[in-house]
């Protein structure tokens, strides 16, 4: 038996059958990928960017509206008749939520369950969009004058709404643990919560049973930041009386 | 060994030359794969019998593993899809009974020595 003597056209159609194989093979690990992971990864990629731009657009803003203020001040400096619209305006920016604020309140911290059984709802051990909802109602609704969410001012345009795993406030991503701070009379906000059912059910039955991590604690001196996204109405006019 | 050289050179060039094919495509290149390892394994064997013929091989490689694809296509287009498994029973039988060939071959010249 002799295998030397091979012929060129067999090589030759080998050659075509691995071509073949490692195209085919090659073509399933490109579609796998681009149908599912990369897919994922540029949507990350686009998320990242747009996050970027947006912080660059709070940081324009904030610039233009220091300037406005600089403009505004030298106003009240050179002109006594626009002193009080300065003053009015000062008194209405701080009710709308864009200045730095500092006064007593509470400071409630809600923080996912260091646990993570994989046999058990994992929706158990994190802390929602509707448990941050449910202390920021019960806080306004005991008088509170302002309240942030880790840094982010509510204001009449905010939303608290859920984003995957993390929670979306002022458009801004945000995960645990979550800090609300919110500044009022601190012992009637203090009593509001431990009163609230909703907070309550929180604080002793899940935290207990899950292992959340609630605080509720009264502080005589809190810092607030200012609203730094875009305040602008669009649709809304002002009714002539 | 020539013919693994060349197997293992395809295999490089089409890792090289990286196409994709579309999934929608894989269908046909699973069915003229199957049909190129048919006409290789074709090939041994009549190597081993001593009746290869170069000019039977090469017409017998290429037509068979274009007119495979193309049968199954022309099977999806007419609606007729158990075309697809005639065209992968026909040449899996046929590889095996090649496969088999070649495996009786090397036992009975192993004897012959």
């Amino acid at each position: 038996m002799k295998f030397a003597k091979w012929n060129i056209s067999l090589v030759i159609g080998f050659m075509v059958l691995g071509l073949l194989l490692s195209t085919s093979f090659y073509s399933k690990q490109y579609f796998e990928e681009t149908s599912s992971e990369s897919r994922k990864r540029d949507l990350m990629i686009s998320v990242k960017e747009l996050e970027k731009e947006r912080e660059r657009l709070k940081n324009g803003l904030i610039e233009l509206r220091s300037s406005a203020e600089n403009y505004e001040r030298r106003a009240a400096a050179n002109e006594g008749m626009f002193s009080s619209f300065v003053k009015e305006n000062e008194e209405l920016k701080k009710a709308v939520g864009l200045t730095s604020l500092d006064g007593p309140g509470v400071e409630v911290i809600l923080a996912d369950s260091a646990q993570f059984p994989e046999t058990e709802n994992p929706n158990n051990y994190i802390i929602h969009d509707y448990d941050l909802r449910m202390v920021v109602n019960a806080l306004v609704n005991g008088g509170s004058e302002a309240i942030c969410i880790n840094g982010q001012r509510l204001v009449s345009t905010s939303a608290i709404r859920c984003a995957g795993n993390t929670v979306m406030v002022n458009s801004t991503r945000l995960s645990s643990p979550y800090k609300i701070q919110a500044i009022g009379n601190p012992d009637r906000l203090l009593e509001i919560l431990q009163e609230d059912e909703g907070f309550t059910q929180l604080s002793q039955g899940y935290a207990k049973a899950f292992g959340l991590v609630v605080t509720l604690d009264k502080l005589s001196e809190l810092k607030l930041l200012p609203y730094e996204g875009s305040l602008r109405l669009e649709y809304v006019k002002a009714m002539e009386d | 060994m020539l013919p693994l050289i060349g197997l293992l050179m395809g295999i490089a060039l089409g890792l090289i030359l990286k196409i994709p094919i579309p999934p929608s495509y894989a269908k046909y290149m699973g069915v003229a794969i199957l049909a190129a390892l048919d006409s290789a394994f074709g090939g041994i064997r009549a190597t081993m019998e001593k009746k290869f013929d170069d000019k039977l091989f090469i017409t017998g490689f290429f037509s068979n593993t274009i007119l495979a694809a193309l049968i199954v296509y022309l099977g999806d287009r007419l609606g007729v899809e158990p075309l697809y498994y005639a065209a992968i029973v026909a040449f899996g039988v046929r590889l095996f009974q090649n496969i088999a060939a070649i495996r009786r071959h090397i036992f009975k010249s192993r004897h012959w020595e």
